[in-house]
């Protein structure tokens, strides 16, 4: 699949949008600056993207949300194991170095800002482009990060070997925890959408 | 191990070939990785397939073992000098992994069952095998030697 560019343009535009609502949210939730920046767009090859991401083997917390309605598409949070003890001192309002290890509220705590992201961004989509995205329950899974990338596009790798990735540099004020944050659409219901906004093919 | 730089990264649904010095590495979820070696002309490579079995007109064979173990075997005897009867294979991954895949959930199980079948056709013996669980695994083959180091996710490191 070709994207024009500018359709590339368009979504750029789009994602800025969402992505600043949801560095606004979380920081407002954290008590502390949340600055997502949205870093590229791009077709990528599923063998490249993926072994690129395997050369990361830190290990790291994955939030997947899955979003459902006429723009299927995947979100994946992902933040060192480490990060996510600090962020949930953040969240509960208590010191840093609290949280010890990654435990049932370390999870609930990723599910939540996992749900913050997922519904800023899928609301700016929702009331400015028209969009219907449903989140479903984020997922939470500690593993190495290149295997948390793996999960989350496997299924698009299987039906094709090209991935629209949507990359941002996601840093968290006060600390050095590094995140990334990645936006997978599905090709298909993007297409219609962008169709339906009117952008040249 | 050793340094990064004759390290080699293979993706999801692809396939490397080297000899030593250089190291090979890959990460597995539900992907099952073939460690394939001939010690004699220490050569070896590693498979990192996704699906059991093709389906459709994907020309990416190396995503599927029904397809990709062949081409492996193939590749390793006309690019690497490798002779089948020497052969020994290695099996890693199979993992159950997020919820959100779906269908894919019991995948890992399918993948090694048919890797299983096609290595037992084709005669090549497996001589080490770790597979399963709910984590994922990070492998690096050692071609010098054929010795694959094996780290699943918050478990020490274990020499297959």
């Amino acid at each position: 699949m070709v994207i024009s560019p500018e359709r590339l343009r368009m979504l750029e535009v789009i994602m800025k949008l969402s992505i600043d609502n949801a560095s606004r949210a979380l920081s407002k939730t954290l008590r502390t600056g949340a600055k997502i920046t949205l870093s590229k767009i791009y077709m990528a090859d599923f063998n490249e993207a993926t072994e690129k991401m395997n050369n990361d083997t830190r290990e790291m917390t994955g939030i997947i949300v899955n979003f459902k309605g006429n723009l299927g598409c995947k979100m994946l949070f992902m933040l060192p194991l480490e990060g996510s003890t600090i962020l949930t001192d953040y969240y509960l309002r208590q010191p840093v170095g609290t949280t010890k290890e990654f435990d049932d509220d370390t999870k609930s705590v990723a599910q939540e800002l996992g749900n913050i992201l997922a519904s800023h961004i899928s609301n700016s989509l929702v009331s400015d482009f028209n969009a219907k995205l449903l989140p479903e329950p984020p997922q939470v899974h500690n593993d190495f990060a290149g295997i948390i990338f793996s999960s989350l596009v496997m299924e698009q790798g299987i039906l094709c070997d090209q991935l629209l990735l949507i990359e941002t540099i996601f840093e968290i004020c006060r600390t050095e925890i590094s995140c990334y944050l990645f936006l997978l659409p599905e090709l298909a219901s993007l297409e219609k959408l962008l169709d339906a906004m009117g952008t040249r093919k | 191990m050793n340094d990064t730089h004759n390290i080699f990264t293979v993706g999801v649904g692809d396939a490397k070939i080297t000899r030593a010095p250089h190291h090979l590495k890959t990460l597995l979820g539900s992907c099952i990785g073939i460690v394939l070696y001939d010690p004699i002309a220490k050569v070896g490579g590693i498979l990192h397939i996704m699906l059991p079995k093709k389906t459709g007109n994907d020309s990416k064979l190396t995503k599927y073992a029904d397809t990709g173990l062949p081409f492996f075997i193939a590749q390793l005897i006309k690019n690497g000098g490798a002779s089948k009867s020497a052969m020994q294979a290695k099996i890693f991954g199979g993992a159950k992994m997020f919820e959100t895949a779906g269908n894919l959930i019991n995948i890992g199980e399918k993948n090694e069952q048919e890797v299983r079948k096609i290595l037992k056709e084709e005669g090549i013996k497996i001589v080490a095998a770790k597979t399963g669980g709910t984590k994922g695994y990070n492998i690096l083959l050692d071609t010098a030697t054929g010795s694959v180091e094996c780290r699943i996710f918050g478990e020490p490191i274990s020499i297959y």
